[in-house]
């Protein structure tokens, strides 16, 4: 017999944590001067650094630190020296085959969150900075990389800067 | 035919004043190019024509009475690991084929800011992983002193190019010795900069905490000047140098006299160290202490685990600088019916031995369980040896040595197991582990009539007292004859 969703909710505890990417509201993209923007013609914000051509080298953006420290401390969060990891893996939306992320030393640390509707508590392990990806359309198929006949990607995403916020498993329901 | 053999120096003083041509002087590199460069193939492509137009507009502004630049008309040869716009920058591997980057270098934008003259794309160890060139897939590279041996290696076309007469100067990158062990190799000056002062924007990477361009020439003063038009901030490279760049050249005729000048024990009794090469160090010691030097022996005892060390951390590097070659955007691309498989075939027909053995230990070397036991460890022991050598620097000014442990060996020598070709960068490594400074002197010939280089090396931003030191050595060097 299948369980129905009264076993579900007597039975089973709800158990959730949350990672979340937000895109940071630069002006250009985290390691390069390319525009940060939606909608734009495919691969028309696109330069050496965020295509991770040859040679090319990343240069922080100021202002996706700003913005992540701004967020961090909204979040309660101890705010910290940090440091910059490549995250390493092969996908044909991420340029140089590594994101540029942090690991050990993120800059944002145990922090909180109140929820306005039941007044929760949720904790915040962590909220670091990262590079986007670009976006891989999957032509064919069901629309997924199994069974698409050929993918398109486009570049304007890759190197938009990110910040990954995870919390610790404290959601206790759906509506939270 | 005789090569050119006119110094940088001597070159940019006659073009400025109208003595000569910028499109003569040229002219005679590209004839020499084109009379030995089927024998010794230092280039993986001569740039003839761009070279010409770039002489003519030198040879206008001088006309013109503006200023052409400090280094005006002097052929410079690239390695070809340097990004050019719109010219194929191969890093001598197939993966790169016909490769055309949409920029310039930083370095070869100063070049061209300073008047100087491309003349070609040099060859390399595919990705500079190697030390004798053999490892291009386009081809060795000839010793010009003796083409049955090799230039060394990873900037083995820079070095035989500038041994040659092919070009007055060239540039090299140096990750482990690649421009200091050829430059001995092939009787010329090659120097290594302090890591971040010479910027790294449009070096294709390789080992990112460890790699720096550096010049290549016939005299250590040309070399002075190659480096001060390259060297400082580039705000493309977060890693380059805020603080300006010391101008190095009025040094280079102030003597030694009184400068603190250490022999490091034990890269002098390393393994392999030919006695000849030896023998020829020692002179050159004492020819800086019968020029007022104050010299004497000191331990260095962590500089024994640099190869090690080296070894695992560039690997390390190297593996993930070259996840971006898959196929996908640029260079070359084996089709296949999946992208992972697509990935595999490019990878494999792309890269060569050498570059598939880096980056399958340097893979290993960074994954899970083993990335602190390796890498970490390997960054611990890099510590170690730059404490030792902070140390030796409180009591010295500059550390002096053999470059290489033998003269230029033959083509197969040391290819059948790669740690022997690893042993040639054993007095090299340190100033790449430690971001320091230093620079290879050519110091007459070993037994075997072929050139021998010896090495100074200094402190973090301490290319000045090198300079001093490498034009003292310079100057008792016994005479030496052209390639």
């Amino acid at each position: 017999m299948s369980p129905t969703s009264t076993t579900v909710t007597t039975e089973w505890e709800t158990v959730i944590g949350l990672e979340v990417h937000a895109e940071l509201a630069t002006r250009t993209k985290l390691f390069c001067g390319c525009p940060n923007r939606f909608g734009d013609e495919p691969n028309t914000n696109v330069c050496p650094v965020c295509l991770g051509l040859p040679g090319s080298l990343p240069v922080l953006n100021e202002q996706a630190v700003t913005l992540a420290i701004r967020l961090g401390r909204a979040l309660r969060c101890e705010v910290r020296r940090s440091i910059f990891a490549r995250k390493n893996y092969f996908y044909p939306d991420m340029p140089k085959n590594y994101q540029i992320s942090q690991y050990d030393l993120p800059i944002n640390v145990e922090g909180r969150l109140e929820l306005p509707q039941s007044g929760s508590m949720v904790g915040i392990e962590r909220a670091h900075i990262e590079e986007d990806t670009g976006k891989s359309t999957h032509v064919g198929g069901g629309g997924r990389i199994h069974d698409a006949g050929y993918s398109l990607v486009d570049y304007n995403r890759a190197g938009v800067p990110l910040l990954e916020i995870v919390s610790k498993p404290d959601l206790r329901s759906a509506d939270d | 035919m005789t090569a050119p053999t006119q110094s940088a120096l001597d070159i940019a003083a006659d073009v400025r004043a109208g003595r000569r041509a910028a499109a003569a002087v040229v002219d005679e590199h590209l004839d020499a190019i084109e009379a030995r460069d089927d024998e010794i193939h230092a280039f993986n492509l001569v740039l003839a024509d761009e070279a010409r137009q770039a002489a003519l507009a030198i040879d206008r502004r001088v006309a013109a009475g503006e200023d052409p630049g400090p280094l005006a008309g002097v052929p410079v040869a690239l390695k070809d690991n340097l990004c050019t716009a719109g010219v194929p920058t191969t890093c001598s591997s197939r993966i790169l084929e016909g490769w055309r980057p949409p920029y310039d270098a930083t370095v070869v934008e100063k070049l061209a800011d300073a008047g100087a003259i491309v003349v070609g794309k040099t060859n390399l160890d595919e990705f500079a992983m190697g030390s004798s060139t053999e490892n291009s897939a386009f081809g060795p590279t000839r010793n010009p002193h003796d083409t049955s041996k090799v230039p060394g290696g990873s900037s083995g076309g820079s070095a035989a190019a500038v041994a040659a007469g092919f070009a007055a100067l060239a540039l090299g990158s140096d990750t482990g010795g690649s421009i200091r062990q050829p430059a001995a190799l092939c009787g010329v000056v090659g120097m290594k900069p302090t890591y971040g002062r010479v910027s790294r924007y449009g070096l294709v990477a390789f080992a990112s905490s460890l790699d720096q361009i550096g010049p290549l020439s016939r005299t250590v003063a040309d070399a002075a000047a190659l480096y001060q038009v390259i060297a400082g901030h580039d705000p493309r490279d977060a890693t380059s140098i805020p603080e300006p760049v010391q101008d190095v050249r009025a040094g280079l005729v102030e003597g030694v006299a009184g400068l603190r000048v250490g022999v490091v024990t034990e890269l002098c009794e390393a393994e392999g160290i030919q006695p000849d090469v030896m023998a020829r160090v020692r002179q050159a010691i004492d020819a800086l202490e019968e020029a007022g030097a104050k010299v004497d022996e000191v331990s260095v005892p962590a500089v024994v685990y640099g190869l090690t060390a080296y070894y695992l951390i560039n690997p390390a590097e190297a593996s993930s600088n070259l996840a971006r070659y898959d196929g996908v955007r640029f260079g070359l691309r084996v089709d296949a019916p999946t992208t992972g498989e697509m990935y595999d075939r490019t990878r494999t027909a792309g890269f060569g031995a050498e570059v598939e053995r880096r980056i399958m230990l340097g893979t290993y070397a960074l994954s899970a369980g083993y990335y602190d036991a390796f890498y970490g460890k390997a960054q611990r022991v890099r510590t170690l040896i730059i404490r030792d050598l902070e140390a030796a620097y409180e009591r010295f000014d500059v550390l002096v040595g053999p470059t290489a442990p033998s003269t230029a060996f033959p083509f197969g020598a040391k290819t059948a197991d790669p740690l022997t070709m690893y042993l040639n960068d054993v007095c090299t490594i340190p100033s790449n582990l430690s971001g320091q400074p230093a620079i290879s002197v050519p110091f007459g010939t070993g037994d075997d009539g072929l050139p021998v280089g010896v090495q100074v090396m200094a402190p973090a931003l301490g290319e000045a007292a090198m300079f001093r030191a490498a034009a003292a050595v310079e100057a008792g060097a016994p005479e030496r004859g052209d390639a």
